[in-house]
């Protein structure tokens, strides 16, 4: 078909009314030691030591930036052990015994309002990056680095596009944590000295809509409005919101913060509440399991640390455990990676796990249908960068070449591989193409 | 429990490339049907003999490129053939029988005799001349046209043009555009005139058809392009299942239409009993036109990859073809649609290549040659057209008014003819 994908169908609609169920702490909670984005980390307290939800227990550091490491159950630290992280390696938890008490570390105490309005930009922005407040979308980029842009701000835009197919959680998120969004926008619009913040979803969602226009009649709050999305994908692509709520361009390569726009997903506004408010980390996040693969899809609301198999034996369990054709999917179906096995654990930007058969469908010659060209939503041709990878018999592949292909512009989306009419792994051929255009 | 690693997405559209060409074949029925129904065995004939030789060559391209590529793996032959079998897929069968069908519809289903006294009335499955075009056509455009480039979507041009046009440079005396006579068939009511007979400027077949004629295929042509519902049925199941680019054929259809009316008005001044939209009418359903919008130029393969190029690529044909309508001389101005496409073909690999020029946005350069282009050659059309015909109103008017007033009563008709090739 020479068509433009729009929006992917799917059931999310049903998947949408399924109230998130709150599940209690495990008795045992793993901590990454490391992360994608900090491979170095110290510990400050020793095995056998109890520790308290909060705490900072040790600083991970960062190629740019350290980030601590905070406790979010109370209770005895018990030693590393080793389990499996969200990018497919092996690496060090901290174990954590959990007493159950939700004990909370001595030096935490709720800010009171009056504290609140006293607070200027740094000292946020300090609190921010003291509870190691990351992009909750699924980037894990520190927020606090957002908070530190000297650029003047005229929109916030709160994203709860979630325009992934089949992901739920940011949707329950918003029906279910409206008060803390709205905490933690007032607080960015103090921060940012910018009254004008909009909260970004689909419209489609007709029960959300009418859901924040009551919400927002009862609390009303100056300058917070909501801003109607369209129904595709990838609309909740950072440009693409922009562009569509405020109307402003931002090319690739730039921080929206340049043209005077910041943004951040729902679940870090309320994290900010969290961190500013309450003085705490993101200690609960809401986790959708679904996909063909598990009994009963459910939405849960989970303590930060829960081993993936409790989620799993909380939704029955897999369907048909045999085949070993499945994948476990952290994320969405179209952006989402697989991990090598279920033995991992729920970090603040897991946001969902999907369980599925694995694509097994055979590669056909491409026939230049440009489906993926009209799809590609940063204007790219991946048809082309398939064919410079790919040379026919007495040809070599040319670097000069790929490289006069903007490769560098991918941002990832998948919907190339997704519309191609010949089922090529477009995606997969332009990220050999990035490593290529990468060479210096 | 462990997991299978794939990469991201993980998720795909339901359509397939199998599926895709299935809907070309649908889309292509009805022309067979009416085919089939008109021409009958001649018809049987060519689609069976260009479907085999097509499906067969594929077949043999197929395994003898899994034998040449696999020939240091060290197997037992066996196993080798085995494998080369398995390489052979569905789509395989499906995209060369596309090209078969279109390639058996634009073949005639009668000949010339070898003396050219008359068309071959032999039964269908006895001339042997009629064998020998349709091997040695669709041969040349499977291998010219599609296997030397790599096979399946690696050919610069299309495939069933390609082996249209060798066919009509290499059997071009014999080749019979329009041919079928009375006692043959029952459908037909016209005679066994032909374009080929007449001469340009002569009064020749179109006044005896009027417009509904052409519409239902009650005209000499080629076996798949006289009807024009049973194409357009086709055009809109193409469209309806997105596997023909709108952009194309509107971008083809709308130029056409818009040159033409121009045209036909410098013709309506010269000779003003010729109604400016029956030229246009005329000129649109002559020939092999809408066969080819409907079926050749809407082949992914050969278009070029963005929005613009893709309007730009429609409007070049169409241009094309007018300037073969209007200009081209003889015999060979009847195959203008195919040459059209094949010498715009040629020029799809440059718009996709040079970085600067291909995006899938109208940008300003784009919409301005978008503009320029027509415009220029409507321009040089008109001017040329009208040289022309003054021209030759002035030098040879005793001669070509004689010709004209010898039909009488439907002097306008005879002027349209003049300048329609079918």
């Amino acid at each position: 078909m020479i068509l433009k994908t729009r929006a992917i169908r799917c059931n999310k609609a049903e998947l949408c009314r399924i109230p998130a169920t709150t599940l209690d702490p495990e008795p045992f909670i793993f901590i990454p030691l490391t992360n994608t984005r900090c491979a170095k980390a110290e510990l400050s307290i020793k095995e056998g030591d109890q520790v308290y939800v909060g705490e900072t227990i040790g600083l991970r550091h960062g190629a740019f930036f350290d980030q601590p490491i905070l406790s979010t159950v109370s209770g005895i630290y018990q030693g590393l052990e080793k389990h499996g992280y969200r990018n497919g390696k092996v690496i060090d938890y901290l174990k954590i015994q959990n007493d159950k008490k939700d004990t909370l570390d001595p030096s935490i105490h709720e800010r009171t309002d009056e504290d609140i309005a006293k607070l200027t930009k740094d000292q946020i922005t300090d609190i921010v990056k003291a509870k190691a407040l990351v992009g909750l979308g699924g980037s894990s980029f520190p927020t606090y680095v957002k908070f530190q842009t000297k650029n003047p701000i005229k929109y916030i835009l709160i994203n709860g596009i979630e325009c992934e197919p089949f992901l739920t959680s940011d949707h329950r998120f918003m029906v279910e944590h409206a008060d803390e969004i709205l905490g933690g926008i007032k607080i960015m619009q103090q921060a940012f000295a910018c009254e004008d913040a909009r909260i970004c979803f689909k419209g489609v969602y007709t029960e959300l809509v009418d859901f924040w226009n009551d919400y927002l009649a009862k609390n009303p709050v100056k300058g917070v409005s909501i801003s109607l999305m369209d129904n595709y994908y990838p609309q909740g692509w950072e440009t693409a919101m922009i562009k569509k709520a405020v109307g402003v361009d931002v090319p690739s390569g730039h921080l929206p913060s340049e043209y005077g726009v910041i943004n951040f997903n729902v679940a870090t506004a309320a994290g900010v509440y969290f961190a500013v408010k309450k003085d705490l980390p993101v200690l609960d996040r809401e986790v959708s399991v679904y996909g063909e693969g598990i009994k009963h899809p459910s939405n849960y609301v989970v303590r930060i640390g829960t081993p993936f198999k409790t989620l799993i034996e909380k939704s029955g369990g897999y369907v048909d455990e045999k085949n070993d054709d499945k994948i476990l999917i952290v994320g969405g179906p179209m952006m989402g990676g697989t991990i090598p096995n279920d033995d991992c654990v729920v970090s603040p930007t897991v946001t969902s796990l999907l369980i599925q058969k694995q694509y097994r469908g055979a590669e056909e010659p491409c026939i230049r249908c440009g489906s993926c060209v009209y799809s590609c939503p940063v204007g790219l041709e991946p048809v082309t960068i398939m064919r410079a990878m790919r040379p026919d018999w007495p040809f070599k592949v040319s670097e000069k070449y790929v490289k006069s292909l903007n490769v560098m512009k991918c941002m990832e989306c998948g919907l190339c591989t997704y519309s191609c009419t010949s089922k090529i792994p477009l995606l997969s051929i332009i990220r050999e193409a990035k490593l290529i255009a990468r060479k210096k | 429990m462990e997991f299978a690693i794939e990469q991201s997405p993980h998720i795909r559209r339901k359509d397939t490339l199998a599926g895709m060409m299935t809907d070309v074949l649908i889309a292509l029925s009805p022309v067979v049907i009416f085919a089939l129904i008109v021409y009958q065995l001649y018809a049987v004939r060519n689609l069976i003999v260009s479907e085999v030789v097509w499906v067969l060559g594929e077949f043999l391209y197929v395994i003898g490129k899994s034998l040449v590529l696999g020939r240091k793996d060290g197997l037992p032959f066996g196993e080798k053939l085995q494998k080369a079998i398995k390489s052979y897929k569905l789509t395989n069968f499906l995209v060369p029988t596309v090209s078969a069908v279109i390639f058996a519809l634009i073949t005639p289903a009668t000949f010339w005799t070898a003396d050219y006294s008359g068309l071959n009335a032999t039964s269908a499955f006895v001339d042997g001349y009629a064998y020998l075009v349709l091997v040695i056509g669709s041969l040349f455009g499977l291998i010219v046209g599609k296997l030397i480039f790599g096979g399946t979507g690696k050919n610069p041009l299309n495939p069933a043009a390609a082996a249209f046009v060798f066919c009509k440079f290499v059997f071009g005396k014999r080749y019979a555009v329009a041919n079928f006579s009375t006692d043959a068939f029952s459908w037909n009511i016209g005679t066994g005139a032909t374009v080929l007979k007449g001469e340009y400027g002569a009064a020749s077949t179109y006044s005896s058809y009027n417009i509904w004629d052409l519409i239902i295929g009650n005209t000499p042509g080629l076996m798949g392009e006289t009807c024009k519902i049973a194409i357009l049925l086709g055009l809109v199941y193409l469209l309806v299942r997105h596997v023909a680019d709108w952009r194309v054929v509107v971008s083809f259809f709308g130029t056409f239409i818009v040159f033409t009316l121009f045209a036909g008005i410098i013709i309506h001044v010269n000779f003003p009993d010729v109604e400016v939209w029956q030229y246009m009418v005329y000129q649109l359903l002559g020939g092999g036109l809408i066969f080819g919008a409907v079926y050749m130029i809407t082949d992914p393969v050969t278009m070029p990859l963005t929005r613009p190029d893709r309007v730009l690529y429609g409007m070049l044909i169409a241009i094309c073809v007018v300037f073969f309508r209007l200009f081209g001389r003889g015999q060979y101005t009847h195959e203008g649609m195919a040459f059209s496409i094949l010498i715009v073909n040629a020029v799809v690999p440059f718009m996709d290549y040079i970085q600067k020029w291909t995006t899938n946005r109208y940008d300003l350069k784009h919409i301005i040659v978008l503009v320029a282009v027509p415009v220029v050659f409507l321009g040089i059309v008109l001017l040329t057209l009208g040289l022309q015909l003054s021209a030759g109103a002035s030098s040879s008017s005793s001669s070509s008014s004689a010709n004209l007033s010898t039909g009488g009563t439907t002097k306008g008709l005879q002027i349209i003819s003049s300048f329609i090739n079918l």
